[in-house]
């Protein structure tokens, strides 16, 4: 009796745990473990989280307390010296970090696991310092090395772009990033890695002095762009002099569709979305065995890369501008679907932190010894520099990380929509088909989390 | 809560800019915003326009805001029972189907 007994506990405490036995497995440097439950039923638990909390949130419909949820703001108190110090504190350290990662890309030992320049830009900065954009709050602006070396030489702008340009081009440089990381050994190169660094120090500095350093950030630099999403999902603000606290989720409110043009803002958020799942992506044999074939008929395996880059960006724009236009007819609204997109499409921006925590949290631990260690004494680090071994609980991390940014998705969309369409069964009913892609997207993340990582193949 | 005719007319072209309508919709004769169907824009005169009401826009929000409490029940009834169902298929699957 006493052994039904507690198998009864451990299947509700796996209920309750999002099927938390599957050991799931997260970004580089975490060996793939057993997985206890058949990958279809951690899948399907996933899934049915994010729709039973869409229908649980069907029950919150107060639209006071929606409203005070979204406007309410703390102010936190030094916040103004916060503000005064951290422009000129940050700006040192982030001058510092782009000098160091120069300096030893280029005379520094061209291991990986021994460079500055590496550890830098991929453990604590692509790891670390993004997650605290989205857990903390978006400090990029007093940090940003290279607007601060450009903006002495960048006027009003001798060029201005065309209306129809958009954001496009901030689009196209987050995609060509994380291509050029995918496909090059920018990730583990020290001396690509500069090279890449300085192309971009370059491109600031150009883009500053001929389109003006207002147009460089908001239509084209892909990095700042990126921050100040996370930053949105983040309880810290930056206000006029100071900082204050909202709510999780509350500054997900419509994109800036008056900055440049509706579809480019609509666009970059997507971009975020699908990075973030391309990275895991291409780490699978579902990939491998979809693009043997391509590569084994003549085309080149960079190409093969920036086709499915490409393509999977499209189908993600597609699918949600679909479901965009689906809300016409679910929410029966006259809103125009470009309009809907654009309320909707940051509550995105969560599962894209979400995935990203999931899948760099693990290596950002497992890294943080030898980032420590090599930081220490850049030129000339230790042979093995210490790696962290880590404990089994790691391996829940993912699969909790993407089913929160799913959650906080849903919860943020529904106090949106209750912003934007009337009474409270039409803001509920509006929601059914971002509720539809979004369960098939949370099933898309986990089954990328649990399949086995491989080194991204034919490169 | 302005009542100058310039915040109207830029609050009239604000809310065109995101509304895909024809011509012949029924507008709120407050802000201009379009509805497809009566029910809501009863709903919206109460809940956005609560101050300036006629006697007879009153009425009609407070009989849409009636019905609106009956549906969101019978809503509320359907979702539970939904979550019931869902309940038991993971019982199910957990208990019966993954041994």
């Amino acid at each position: 009796m006493a052994g039904t007994g507690t198998r009864w506990l451990a299947v509700l405490l796996s209920v309750t745990l999002f099927a938390a036995p599957a050991r799931a497995h997260g970004g580089p440097g975490i060996t793939s473990g057993n997985v206890d439950t058949p990958t279809w039923l951690f899948l399907m638990t996933g899934g049915g989280v994010v729709a039973v909390s869409f229908l649980l949130t069907s029950f919150v419909t107060d639209r006071e307390l929606l409203e005070s949820y979204h406007d309410r703001r703390v102010s936190i108190p030094g916040g103004a010296a916060i503000r005064r110090w951290g422009g000129p504190v940050g700006g040192a350290i982030g001058l510092l970090g782009l000098a160091g990662v120069v300096v030893t890309g280029v005379f520094g030992p061209p291991e990986a696991a021994r460079s500055f320049a590496v550890l830098l830009v991929w453990v604590v900065w692509w790891a670390g310092f993004t997650a605290s954009a989205y857990l903390v709050g978006n400090s990029w602006p007093a940090l940003d090395p290279f607007g601060r070396l450009a903006a002495p030489l960048a006027g009003d702008g001798r060029l201005s772009l065309p209306d129809w340009v958009g954001r496009w081009p901030a689009v196209a440089g987050l995609l060509l990033l994380v291509w050029l990381e995918v496909v090059t050994a920018v990730a583990s190169n020290p001396t690509q890695l500069t090279v890449v660094v300085g192309a971009y120090l370059a491109a600031t500095v150009a883009g500053s002095v001929l389109l003006g350093h207002g147009t460089w950030r908001r239509q084209i630099d892909p990095i700042s762009g990126v921050f100040e999403l996370y930053g949105r999902v983040a309880p810290i603000k930056r206000t006029d002099d100071g900082l204050e606290l909202a709510a999780p989720g509350a500054a997900l409110t419509d994109v800036d569709a008056d900055a440049t043009t509706i579809a480019s803002e609509i666009g970059f958020v997507i971009a975020l979305l699908w990075v973030t799942t391309f990275d895991g992506f291409v780490a699978t044999p579902g990939w491998q065995s979809i693009a043997a074939p391509v590569v084994r008929a003549g085309v080149p395996a960079e190409l093969a890369y920036f086709g499915a880059m490409l393509g999977g960006y499209a189908l993600f724009f597609g699918v949600y501008w679909g479901a965009s236009k689906r809300v016409r007819i679910s929410g029966t609204t006259y809103r125009s679907a470009p309009r809907i997109a654009a309320a909707f499409a940051p509550a995105l921006v969560p599962i894209a932190a979400g995935y990203h925590f999931g899948h760099y949290f693990p290596y950002f631990l497992t890294q943080l010894p030898a980032s420590v260690v090599v930081t220490l004494s850049p030129l000339s680090p230790p042979v093995a520099p210490p790696m962290l071994g880590l404990p089994g609980w790691v391996s829940w991390v993912g699969p909790v990380a993407v089913l929160s940014g799913h959650l906080l998705a849903v919860w943020a969309a529904h106090t949106r929509a209750f912003d934007l369409f009337t009474g409270r069964l039409q803001p509920i009913r509006s929601q059914y088909p971002y509720v539809i892609v979004m369960v098939l997207y949370t099933i898309t993340g986990l089954w990328l989390l649990a399949q086995p990582t491989i080194d991204a193949p034919f490169i | 809560m302005t009542d100058s005719s310039t915040t109207d007319e830029a609050e009239r072209a604000s809310t065109d800019a995101a509304f895909a309508v024809d011509d012949d919709a029924e507008r709120c004769p407050y802000c201009g915003r379009p509805f497809p169907t009566e029910h809501l824009h009863a709903l919206h005169l109460g809940e956005e326009h609560g101050d300036a009401l006629t006697e007879a826009e009153a009425e009609r929000y407070a009989a849409a805001d009636d019905r609106e409490s009956d549906e969101l029940f019978q809503f509320h009834i359907k979702v539970l029972a939904l979550l019931t169902l869902i309940t038991f298929v993971f019982l199910y699957s957990y208990t019966f189907v993954w041994t």
